[in-house]
């Protein structure tokens, strides 16, 4: 991608979808902003190493971004409140829930669980967009998966949890 | 309800971006931006493999260790010129042992080189000026220098012992106005012939050193624009007329001047058969004077011999008695003088750094060559 309409054309046809991952990921709407502008200006920036999609390169970009983003607030962020936090209730307040849930994820866990379930990613489709082993992607969703279902026991029995 | 349902009804919450409309221009700008950088770590890889190259394969020098000291003395390898920037403190002790090399740096200043260590000295010489002229006797002990104003007022030639400090003065004229314009050295260094200007033409003398304190004697010339001198160990002069040739055994009578022959007179041989022109820069040669016959030889220098420099003298006794072999060193490599080294060394170092950082940065670029493209 190399052209300025081009990039106008896939920016305006393909943001929203790129916001909506973003949002799953980073669980925040100005970090999710944040991140979709990263990702679109990596995408100018490498347009000619891009062969094949440029929306698969910029979901590249977040999944690997939000992970480094992490990596360098980890040390100076500490969130212990969660944990005691009282449920909320279920059926309606189940996006609330959920949203709690994988906030107490780790980013790691969080992006594999939103390429898994989201993205409908097979594992090695996960593990070729992460840059690690497919055993690696297994062990992740089984551990992200467990926590969810400690944090959060009313997603035990949502369907599809453990295809 | 799926999990895949849930996570789609959660991502529906998520409002649309707003794009900065200039992500496209900085997108470009910083791939411009690194299309330099790699070019740049390019053109700096490339001069680090070949420098780190050339100190590995290229051929040893075949010098005798630098910095080392030479008892006997020797002539330098290389002569530096020591501008006015230079951090070289002018010294008032004057003994300052055997010196090789004398000559006037470009900044002005009288500039003697030991003999034994190669170190520059910027000596404080008394009632030196902007026009005085200096020669270093063949032995290497003695510096004489001719100046306009001596301690009266008057021109005076004044003798340096460089081992003791001493120095000698000798009048070498009652009109106080002259020119400095030449001092030689004959080739046993009793004899010192010096050569000014005046409004009424030029002056001329030699200080001789026959077995007593040394006489100085003046003589008028009949000639005008003199612009070089030369002694014999007899006392012969020779005396340059610029493009009109040289004279010989100005001294004595006969005079004898060759045609033709260029350059201005500089030194005999040991047997006063043979006279050495100065050497003008830029010329590419130095030259030889049969004296019997008027015959001169021309002398290639290899390229990038000389620098442009102004009065330049050696001791001679210091080249040591050739022995046939192509490989005899003539010359001592003393290494840089340390107020060469200091700056060179900085320029090094920062080389050497940036070419670290280039290394670290190339690694960092291949390693995020190598992830797949999507």
């Amino acid at each position: 991608m190399t052209d300025r309409s081009a990039f106008d054309e896939f920016v305006h046809a393909r943001s929203a979808a790129l916001a909506r991952t973003a949002y799953l990921l980073t669980g925040n709407h100005h970090t999710a902003e944040d991140l979709v502008q990263h990702a679109l200006l990596q995408t100018a920036r490498h347009g000619e190493r891009i062969s094949t999609s440029p929306e698969a390169y910029a979901r590249r970009v977040m999944y690997h971004q939000n992970i480094s983003w992490w990596r360098k607030r980890r040390f100076t962020e500490t969130s212990l409140g969660a944990y005691d936090a009282s449920r909320p209730p279920p059926d309606n307040d189940l996006r609330l829930t959920l949203d709690a849930a994988l906030a107490q994820l780790t980013p790691k866990q969080r992006t594999v669980l939103v390429l898994r379930f989201f993205e409908d990613l097979t594992e090695v489709q996960t593990a070729t967009a992460l840059g690690v082993s497919v055993s690696t992607v297994k062990s992740t969703t089984r551990n992200a998966l467990a926590r969810l279902r400690v944090l959060a026991p009313d997603l035990a029995d949502l369907q599809g949890v453990d295809r | 309800m799926s999990l895949h349902d849930q996570l789609e009804r959660l991502a529906g919450t998520a409002p649309r971006p707003g794009i900065d409309h200039a992500v496209w221009e900085r997108g470009r700008a910083l791939r411009r931006r690194d299309r330099l950088v790699t070019s740049a770590v390019v053109v700096v890889m490339v001069l680090v493999v070949g420098g780190l190259a050339s100190l590995v394969l290229g051929p040893p020098r075949a010098v005798a260790p630098a910095n080392e000291t030479v008892p006997a003395g020797a002539i330098p390898r290389r002569i530096y010129d020591v501008p006015a920037a230079a951090d070289l403190p002018l010294e008032t002790d004057l003994a300052i042992g055997q010196g090789s090399v004398a000559f006037v740096s470009s900044s002005g200043l009288p500039i003697v080189v030991g003999a034994s260590d190669g170190a520059h000295h910027s000596l404080e010489l008394p009632h030196w000026g902007a026009d005085s002229v200096l020669a270093i006797s063949p032995s290497g002990d003695r510096l004489a220098w001719l100046s306009e104003r001596g301690a009266a007022g008057a021109p005076a030639l004044r003798v340096l012992t460089l081992r003791t400090g001493e120095i000698g003065t000798g009048g070498v004229s009652h009109d106080a106005a002259l020119r400095p314009t030449a001092v030689s050295w004959s080739p046993n260094g009793n004899a010192l012939a010096w050569l000014g200007e005046q409004p009424r033409g030029s002056l001329h003398g030699i200080r001789l050193r026959e077995g007593g304190p040394p006489s100085t004697r003046v003589v008028s010339s009949d000639e005008d624009g003199l612009v070089g001198v030369a002694v014999a160990d007899d006392g012969r002069l020779a005396l340059g007329t610029g493009s009109a040739g040289i004279l010989l055994d100005a001294r004595k009578e006969g005079t004898r001047k060759i045609a033709g022959s260029d350059g201005t007179p500089a030194s005999f041989s040991p047997s006063g058969s043979v006279l050495a022109p100065e050497t003008r820069i830029p010329s590419p040669d130095s030259s030889t004077l049969e004296v019997a016959t008027g015959k001169q030889w021309r002398h290639p220098f290899p390229a990038g011999t000389l620098a442009p420099a102004t009065t330049l003298s050696t001791a001679v006794d210091l080249i040591p008695d050739l022995d046939g072999r192509s490989s005899q060193q003539l010359t001592h490599d003393f290494g840089e003088p340390e107020w060469l080294g200091e700056r060179d060394i900085s320029w090094m170092i920062g080389l050497g750094a940036a070419g670290v950082l280039s290394v670290l940065y190339a690694l960092r670029w291949l390693w995020r060559r190598r992830t797949p493209r999507v």
